[in-house]
C-alpha cells in the first residue's frame, strides 16, 4: 500500500498558477474596454477567436502528448496567451489570422518547446510576430479609432468584416481604414515617417490622429493598461522589476534622444502612451517563462527589452517593436541569467570590520 | 586566378606554421587523459572490466577501450566518462550490467575460517587482517565490494553482505517507506493484559 | 559612530533578505504552565538524539532504573549521555523506530516504568563556589543537553568554545507556525530560565547576552522583561519565517554575515535556544538532566491545542492518546514548515521534538509545471535560486546543483511554501543534498581505495625484490663457495647422485598403473626421521614427554588402572599414570595405595607413588609424614623410590630453612649434581649406588645437594631400567628392538601420538554428521566463539567437509567442460 508521507512545508500561499492567470485576464479588462470603445467590436472577436483556436490547440496537443487536457486548460495560461494576441491583432483582422495566430503559439511555441514553463519564447509575441511578417499589409492595417471613422461601423458590419473581408456595402478592410480617401497611420507609424520626411514633432503631433498626448485613441487604451498593471502590482501577481524597468528605461531613453536632438526622436509622452509600450510593460514582458530569473536579471531584461524598442521604433523598419525587442530578449535571457545569479549567502562577503 | 592560388598557399603556409609551431611548443607529456579518466573510475580494484586495476583500464581507455566495462561505477560513471572524452554515452556493457549490485562488503563467517591466507593475497586493498592460522576478518570500512576474495576461500565462508542505510545516509525516498499503523487503543490494552499478567 | 555592540545594545536590528509570513495558528493554544504527562506503558529512549555519536550503554536488560539514572556514559561532549526519565526497569535494549522521517530503527533502551515514582538519581546542586566554566560544563554534559532548537547539537561543545565571545544570544524566536513550547516555557518559567541564561554566561562570559523573541509573542517578552536583570538584554524582532534560524538571528541582532563554513563563534556570537538555558539551570540548580521538555500538541484535529512537559522517551501515540486521537491520523513532528510526517506512531519524543501536529492530511496538491515566477528565490532566505536548483535537482545534475550552493540550503520551506505551482521544492532538495552526500563519500573511499592499493603494489614489489636480493646473494654466495672449496656443491651433489646409480624401480600400485617403487626413499626417510626425533629427545628428558602424553591419555581413558600399566611399555609412563591415579584418590588414601608400591613390581611406578604421597604428607602433618615417607625409603629396596622421597625431604626442609641459605644451597647443589655426573659414569653397580647416595645424602650437610646427587643417579639408574624393561618386555618389531632407549623412547611416544590421532579421528567421526555446508548465509551477525574443543574439532571438520566439497564441485564442473569440449 502506498504511504501518503509529504515532505515539508505542509502549509503553502493559497496563491496557484491558475490564480495568477486569471488576475492577470481580470487586469486586461480595463484596457480591453478602452480598446473596445474605440475599435469597436472588431476586439472582442478576435479575442474570442484566438482564445478558441488556442484553447482547441492546447486540448490537442496534450492528448498528442499523452497527458490530461483538463489539467493544462485548468491553469489558465492557454487562455492569458490568447487574450493577449487577440488584444495585439487589429480589430478588424480577417479571421484567419487570430486562428493562425493561436494555433502557432500553442502549438509550436509553448508546447513543442516543452509545455508550460518550458518554452523559450513568449507564445503571443512570437505568434504576433509571425502573422507580421507573413501578412504585412493584413497586419499593419489598424482602423482608425471609430470617432475618426467617417462613419462607424456596425455590428454586423465589423463581424461581416472579420468574416468574410468585406462589410454588408462590400468595402473591404483597407477602404474602411482611409480617412479622407487616404490610409491613416497609426500614430507611431505617422511619427515616424513625418519625422523622416522632416517634419518638426510639434506639427506631426497636430496630425488627425493624434490627442491630447499621444494618439487619439491609443493614449486612453494606454492608460487604461497602466491603470490594470498598477492593479497587477497592487495584487502582488507581479513585481516592480519588470516594469518599472522598462518604463524608466524608455523614458531616459526618449529623454536623451531629446536631448540629443535625433532626428527621428519621438518626445518621451508619445513612447509611453502609444502602441503597445503599457501593454508590453505590464502584461507582454512580465510573462514570468520567458523572462529572466533573478531581479536583477531581470531588470536587465526590461531595459534590454527597452533599448530594442526604442532602437527599432527610432531607426528600425516597423512602427511598433514591442513584439520583436521581446523575442530578441527572450533570445538572451540563458546569458543573462547566467551572469547575474544572486549572492548566496556567505560567499562573497563584504565585511565592514568594528 | 593566379593571384588567389598564391593568396591561399601563403595563408596555408602561415597557419600551417603557427600550427606546427604549437605542437612542438606546447607539447604536453605524457596523456592527461589517463589521469583525468582514473579520477572518475570507482577505484575497487576489482577486475571485472578485464583490466588488473583502475589505472590499466584508465590508460587502456585512453588508447580507446569501450568506456562501459564498469559494473560498480555503473551508468553513472560511463555516462561521465563520456563526457569527458566528447563521445556518445553508450550503455552499460551487457555482462557488465548483469553484475551491477547493490553496494556491498564482504563478511567472513569466522566459525569456517581456516585461516590460509588466500583471501588476504586476494585482496586488492588489504582490508582483510589476518596471518597464517590465525582468524581472518574484514575491515568492513576499507572494503569496496570487488568481490576477488569470495572465490578463493577453500571454505566458501566469505558472503556479501549490502549496506543497510541509515538515518544519516537515507536517500529521502518517502515512497519507499512502510507505514506501521499501530492501533493505539488495542496496543494500549495488549500492554495493559501483559501488566496485570 | 557608535560602535557595533553598542548599536545593538541600543536596539538597532538588521534585515536579512528572503523570508515569508505564513499564519502562525498560534491564537488558540493554550500557553499556561503546561501539565505533566502520564508515563507512557514503555518509555523508549534512544541512543542518539544530538548531533554525534552515540554515548556506550552502562545498563543491562533488566536493570532497575532511577529517574535521572544514566543509561549511557561517555566523556567526549561530542557523545552527551541519556538517562532514564522515570523510574522502572530496563525491558529491552533494541532497535526501535527512531524519531527520524525514514522511520528507520535505531538503538534505543526500552524502560517500563514502575508503579512508584519516588526515586530519583539526581546529582547534587552546584555550590556557589563551584560556578567555573569547566564545572559547568562539565555538568553540561552530564547532563545530556544537546540543542533543543532542533539541531540537538551537543551543548557542552557549545559552552567549551576556547574563542573569546562578543555576544551571546539565546534563542527565543520561535517564528514557526504552530510551535508554542518555548513560548510557553518563556512565560511560566522566565525566572528558572534567566538564571539558566546567567549560568551561561558565567561559563563564557560574553560581552552582551540578548534573548531574541518575536513580537508576535508579547506576553513572554512581559516576562522576561520583568525578570530579567540589567545585563541582559530581552529584545523584541519582527514576526518573520525564518528568523530563529541561527544565521538569519544573528544577521536579525547583530547585522553579521557569517561566511560560509564559519561557524558563529568565530565572530564571537553564540546561539543557544530558551529550552537549553532552562535545562542548564535544572541541571547545574537541582542536579536534574534533560529527562523531559515541553512539547505542544496542536492541529486542526486537536480539540485543545496546549503544551505538556512530556518525559523523553515517550511514544507519540501516548502523546495523541491525551486528546482521544487515533491511529488513522498522520502526525507531524515539528512545525508545519520543517517538521516531518511520521511514519510511524511509536516514534519517541526526543529531546529535539518541540511538537506534534496533526492535521487535516494535506490532498497531495498536484505538483504543476514551474512558471519561472521567481516568487522562490525572492523569499529564499539565503540568497539562493531555488528555481534553478529544481531544475538541476531534477535533472539529476550534481554537479551544478553543487554550483548553484545547494548544499548551503537551510530546508527551511520558505521557497515551496510560495511556490505557485505547489512543488514540493525542498523534498527534491533533500533528496539531492543525500545524494551528492553519497557521492563524495564514495569520492573520499575512492580515494582511500586507490591509496591501499597503491601501498599494497609497493608492498608486493618491495618483497619482490628482497627476495630476488636474496637469491642473489645465496647464489653469489654459492659461487664463492664453489670458488673457495674448489668444488661446485650443485656440481658435487650431482655427481653424488651419479655415482650412486640409483635405479628407479617401477611398480604397480591398485589401480595397474605403473608407478615409481619410492619404498627405499620412504624408508629411509623414516629412518631419518625416526633418528632426528631421537635426536631431539637425547636433549631433553624423554620420559618426561611421554609421561606427559600417557598423562594426557590416563585423564581422557578415565580410571582404567589395568590397561594403562599394561600396555605401557614404559615405566615412567606407568608411573606418571599412577601418579594422576594417586592425586586424583588423593582424598581418600587407603592402605592399598601403601601396600601398591611394595606389591608394584615396577620400582618407577613405587617411586611415583612414593612422591606423591610424600606430597601430600607434607601438606598435612608435617612431622608424621616424614616418618611415613621414611619408613618406606628403608623397607623399599628401590633406589628410585629412596631418592624419590629423599628429594621430596629435601624440598619440605629447604622451604622450611630460610631463604638465606638458598643460593648457597642452589650452588652446592649444582656442584653436587656435577660431581653425580662424574660419578655415575664409572662402572661402579647402580644397585649399590643409590645406598650409597642414600648414605651421602644422610651424611651431607645440605640436603638439597643430596637430592641433586641422588636425582642424577636416580635418572641414570632409571635409564638402564627402562632399557631392561625394554628388553625384557621384547617387542618382536626389529625397529623396536634397539639398545639405545632413546630410540626406544621415540618409538613409545610415536605410538602415543598414533592412539592420540585415532582417538581425534573418533571424535571427528562422531561429528561429521553434524556438519552443515558452510553455503547458509543466514547465521548471526555475531561471530560464533568456537573455544571449546569438541566445537573446534567440529568447525574443523566442517571446513574439511566444505573444502572437499568445493574441490568436488570443481572436478565436477572441469569434468563437465572436458566433456563439452
Amino acid at each position: 500500500m502506498t504511504n501518503n508521507l509529504l515532505s515539508s512545508p505542509f502549509i503553502r500561499k493559497p496563491l496557484r498558477t491558475q490564480t495568477l492567470m486569471f488576475w492577470v485576464i481580470v487586469c486586461l479588462l480595463p484596457g480591453f474596454i478602452a480598446q473596445s470603445y474605440y475599435f469597436g467590436i472588431g476586439t472582442l472577436v478576435q479575442v474570442l477567436l484566438a482564445s478558441s483556436a488556442a484553447l482547441a490547440t492546447e486540448t490537442a496537443t496534450q492528448l498528442l502528448r499523452g497527458r490530461s487536457p483538463a489539467a493544462a486548460l485548468a491553469d489558465n495560461s492557454a487562455l492569458v496567451t490568447a487574450v493577449l494576441l487577440g488584444l495585439a491583432l487589429p480589430a478588424y483582422a480577417p479571421w484567419w489570422a487570430a486562428v493562425i495566430g493561436g494555433v502557432f503559439a500553442i502549438a509550436v511555441v509553448k508546447q513543442l518547446y516543452g509545455g508550460l514553463g518550458n518554452n523559450l519564447f513568449n507564445p503571443a509575441m512570437a505568434a504576433y510576430v509571425l502573422l507580421l511578417v507573413s501578412f504585412p499589409v493584413t497586419m499593419t492595417s489598424w482602423i482608425p479609432p471609430q470617432s475618426l471613422l467617417a462613419e462607424s461601423l456596425s455590428l454586423s458590419d465589423g463581424l461581416r468584416l472579420i468574416f468574410t473581408g468585406f462589410t454588408r456595402d462590400g468595402f473591404s478592410l483597407l477602404q474602411i481604414a482611409s480617412v479622407d480617401g487616404h490610409t491613416l497611420a497609426t500614430p507611431l507609424d505617422a511619427v515616424k515617417t513625418g519625422l523622416s520626411q522632416g517634419l518638426m514633432t510639434e506639427e506631426i503631433l497636430q496630425g488627425v490622429q493624434f490627442g491630447a498626448i499621444a494618439g487619439h485613441g491609443w493614449q486612453i487604451i494606454n492608460l487604461a493598461y497602466l491603470l490594470g498593471g498598477c492593479a497587477l502590482l497592487y495584487l502582488k501577481v507581479i513585481r516592480w522589476h519588470l516594469p518599472v524597468a522598462f518604463l524608466v528605461s524608455l523614458i531616459v531613453l526618449g529623454i536623451w534622444g531629446q536631448l540629443f536632438g535625433l532626428t527621428n526622436a519621438a518626445p518621451v509622452s508619445l513612447h509611453l502612451l502609444s502602441g503597445a509600450t503599457m501593454l508590453g510593460a505590464f502584461f507582454i514582458i512580465t510573462d514570468p517563462v520567458s523572462a529572466a530569473t533573478s531581479p536583477r536579471g531581470r531588470m536587465i531584461f526590461a531595459a534590454l527589452i527597452a533599448l530594442f524598442v526604442y532602437i527599432i521604433r527610432t531607426w528600425g523598419g516597423y512602427p511598433d517593436a514591442v513584439a520583436f525587442s521581446v523575442l530578441l530578449a527572450n533570445m538572451c535571457v540563458p546569458m543573462i541569467d547566467h551572469f547575474t545569479k544572486t549572492r548566496v549567502y556567505g560567499y562573497n562577503v563584504e565585511h565592514d570590520d568594528d | 586566378m593566379i593571384e588567389a592560388i598564391i593568396a591561399l598557399t601563403v595563408l596555408a603556409a602561415i597557419f600551417g606554421g603557427i600550427l606546427g609551431f604549437a605542437a612542438i611548443r606546447y607539447r604536453v607529456e605524457g596523456d592527461p587523459i589517463a589521469d583525468q579518466v582514473e579520477q572518475l573510475l570507482p577505484q575497487t580494484q576489482c577486475g571485472q572490466c578485464g583490466h588488473p586495476g583502475c589505472r590499466p583500464y584508465a590508460e587502456a581507455i585512453a588508447k580507446g577501450e569501450a568506456i562501459n566495462k564498469c559494473p560498480p561505477g555503473g551508468q553513472e560513471t560511463v555516462e561521465k566518462l563520456a563526457d569527458l572524452l566528447g563521445v556518445e554515452v553508450p550503455e552499460l556493457d551487457a555482462s557488465a550490467q548483469e553484475k551491477e549490485k547493490p553496494k556491498s562488503v564482504a563478511f567472513i563467517h569466522e566459525e569456517a575460517c581456516i585461516g590460509c591466507t588466500k583471501c588476504i593475497q586476494a585482496c586488492p586493498v588489504d582490508a582483510i587482517v589476518g596471518a597464517n592460522k590465525q582468524m581472518h576478518t574484514i575491515i568492513t570500512k576499507e572494503c569496496t565490494g570487488c568481490e576477488l576474495c569470495v572465490a578463493p576461500c577453500p571454505t566458501d565462508c566469505i558472503e556479501m553482505r549490502p549496506i543497510a542505510q541509515t538515518s544519516r545516509t537515507w536517500d529521502w525516498q518517502l515512497n519507499k517507506i512502510d507505514i506501521a499503523v499501530i492501533d493505539v487503543a488495542s496496543e494500549s490494552a495488549k500492554l495493559e493484559e501483559a501488566d496485570n499478567a | 559612530m557608535r560602535s557595533w555592540l553598542d548599536k545593538i545594545k541600543q536596539g538597532q536590528l538588521w534585515r536579512y533578505q528572503g523570508g515569508v509570513h505564513p499564519a502562525t495558528k498560534k491564537d488558540n493554544i493554550d500557553c499556561d504552565k503546561p501539565e505533566t504527562l502520564t508515563l507512557a506503558k514503555q518509555l523508549v529512549v534512544p541512543l542518539q538524539q544530538h548531533i554525534g555519536s552515540p554515548a556506550k550503554v552502562c545498563v543491562e536488560v533488566g536493570s532497575t532504573v532511577k529517574t535521572g539514572q544514566a543509561l549511557t556514559e561517555s566523556r567526549f561532549y561530542q557523545s552527551p549521555p541519556v538517562h532514564a526519565p522515570c523510574c522502572g526497569t530496563v525491558v529491552a535494549i533494541e532497535a526501535r523506530p527512531s524519531a527520524h522521517p525514514s522511520g528507520i530503527s535505531e538503538l534505543a533502551v526500552v524502560i517500563e516504568p514502575s508503579s512508584i515514582q519516588d526515586q530519583n538519581a539526581f546529582m547534587a546542586p552546584l555550590l556557589e563556589a563551584e560556578l567555573t566554566p569547566e564545572l559547568i560544563c562539565e555538568r553540561v554534559h552530564q547532563a545530556g543537553i544537546s540543542g533543543m532548537g532542533g539541531a540537538g547539537f551537543p551543548a557542552a561543545l557549545k559552552i567549551s568554545p576556547n574563542k573569546p565571545l562578543d555576544v551571546l544570544i539565546i534563542n527565543g524566536a520561535e517564528c514557526e507556525p504552530y510551535i508554542s513550547s518555548d513560548d510557553c516555557l518563556m512565560r511560566n518559567y522566565a525566572e528558572a530560565l534567566l538564571r539558566g541564561v546567567s549560568l551561561l554566561e558565567k561559563a563564557l562570559s560574553p560581552k552582551l547576552v540578548i534573548v531574541a523573541v518575536e513580537d508576535d509573542k508579547p506576553e513572554a517578552i512581559k516576562a522576561l522583561q520583568a525578570a530579567a536583570g540589567d545585563n541582559i538584554v530581552v529584545r523584541a524582532i519582527p514576526t518573520k519565517y525564518p528568523s530563529g534560524g541561527e544565521k538569519q538571528l544573528v544577521q536579525v541582532l547583530t547585522g553579521r554575515e557569517l561566511k560560509a563554513g564559519q561557524l558563529p563563534i568565530d565572530q564571537g556570537i553564540l546561539v543557544h535556544n530558551v529550552g537549553t538555558a532552562y535545562a542548564v539551570q535544572r541541571a547545574v540548580d537541582h542536579g536534574e538532566p534533560l529527562i523531559s521538555r515541553i512539547v505542544t500538541l496542536a492541529g486542526d484535529h486537536v480539540g485543545e491545542p496546549r503544551n505538556y512537559w512530556v518525559a523523553i522517551g515517550t511514544p507519540v501515540s501516548h502523546l495523541l492518546e491525551q486528546q482521544k486521537l487515533g491511529t488513522h491520523h498522520q502526525a507531524i513532528m515539528g512545525g508545519s514548515m520543517m517538521g516531518f510526517m511520521l511514519p510511524n506512531l511509536a516514534s519517541p519524543i526526543v529531546k529535539t521534538a518541540n511538537c506534534i501536529l496533526v492535521n487535516n492530511t494535506p490532498a497531495q496538491a498536484q505538483e504543476q509545471a514551474c512558471i519561472r515566477c521567481g516568487e522562490c528565490a525572492q523569499a529564499c532566505p539565503m540568497g539562493l535560486l531555488p528555481q534553478q536548483l529544481y531544475w538541476y535537482a531534477k535533472g539529476d545534475d550534481l554537479e551544478k546543483s553543487r554550483s548553484y550552493k545547494l548544499m548551503d540550503c537551510i530546508e527551511c520551506g520558505a521557497c515551496a511554501y510560495v511556490c505557485p505551482s505547489a512543488i514540493p521544492l525542498v523534498q527534491y532538495y533533500r533528496q539531492t543534498k543525500a545524494k551528492v552526500r553519497a557521492e563524495d563519500l564514495l569520492a573520499h573511499e575512492a580515494e582511500r581505495a586507490k591509496q591501499r592499493f597503491d601501498a599494497r603494489k609497493l608492498r608486493l614489489e618491495k618483497e619482490q625484490a628482497e627476495r630476488k636480493a636474496r637469491q642473489k646473494q645465496a647464489a653469489e654466495r654459492r659461487l664463492q663457495q664453489a670458488q673457495g672449496a674448489g668444488n661446485d656443491p650443485v656440481k658435487a651433489a650431482l655427481q653424488r647422485m651419479q655415482s650412486k646409480q640409483v635405479e628407479i624401480k617401477a611398480i604397480e600400485n591398485e589401480q595397474g598403473e605403473l608407478v615409481p617403487d619410492n619404498s627405499a626413499a620412504i624408508a629411509a626417510r623414516k629412518a631419518r626421521k625416526a633418528q632426528a626425533r631421537a635426536a631431539k629427545d637425547a636433549k631433553t628428558t624423554n620420559t618426561a614427554v611421554a609421561a606427559a602424553l600417557a598423562r594426557a591419555k590416563a585423564k581422557r581413558e578415565g580410571d582404567n588402572e589395568q590397561s594403562a600399566p599394561a600396555k605401557s611399555d614404559n615405566p615412567a609412563v606407568a608411573a606418571a599414570i599412577a601418579r594422576a591415579k594417586a592425586k586424583r584418590n588423593s582424598e581418600q588414601p587407603t592402605e592399598a595405595e601403601g601396600s601398591k608400591p611394595a606389591t608394584s613390581a615396577n620400582p618407577a611406578v613405587a617411586a611415583a607413588i612414593a612422591r606423591a604421597k610424600a606430597k601430600k604428607a607434607q601438606q598435612t602433618d608435617a612431622s608424621e609424614s616424614d616418618d611415613t615417607a621414611v619408613k618406606p625409603s628403608s623397607s623399599s629396596s628401590n633406589p628410585a623410590v629412596a631418592a624419590a622421597i629423599a628429594r621430596a625431604k629435601a624440598k619440605k626442609q629447604a622451604a622450611e630453612q630460610p631463604s638465606a641459605n638458598a643460593k648457597d644451597a642452589a650452588v652446592a647443589a649444582a656442584v653436587a649434581r656435577a660431581k653425580a655426573k662424574k660419578a655415575s659414569q664409572s662402572e661402579q653397580p647402580e644397585l649399590e649406588r643409590p645406598e650409597n647416595a642414600e648414605s651421602q645424602t644422610a651424611s651431607s650437610a645440605n640436603p638439597a645437594v643430596a637430592a641433586a646427587i641422588a636425582r642424577a643417579k636416580a635418572k641414570k639408574a632409571q635409564a638402564e631400567l627402562q632399557a631392561q624393561d625394554e628388553n625384557a618386555a621384547g617387542d618382536a618389531k626389529p625397529a623396536k628392538s634397539s639398545a639405545n632407549p632413546a630410540v626406544a623412547a621415540a618409538i613409545a611416544r610415536a605410538k602415543a601420538k598414533k592412539m592420540a590421532q585415532e582417538q581425534l579421528q573418533q571424535a571427528q567421526n562422531e561429528h561429521s554428521e553434524d556438519a552443515r555446508p558452510v553455503a547458509s548465509s543466514d547465521s548471526p551477525v555475531e561471530s560464533s566463539d568456537a573455544t571449546s574443543p569438541p566445537k573446534r574439532s567440529a568447525a574443523v571438520a566442517k571446513a574439511i567437509a566444505a573444502a572437499k566439497a568445493k574441490q568436488a564441485a570443481k572436478a565436477a564442473s572441469s569434468m563437465e567442460s572436458d566433456n563439452d569440449e
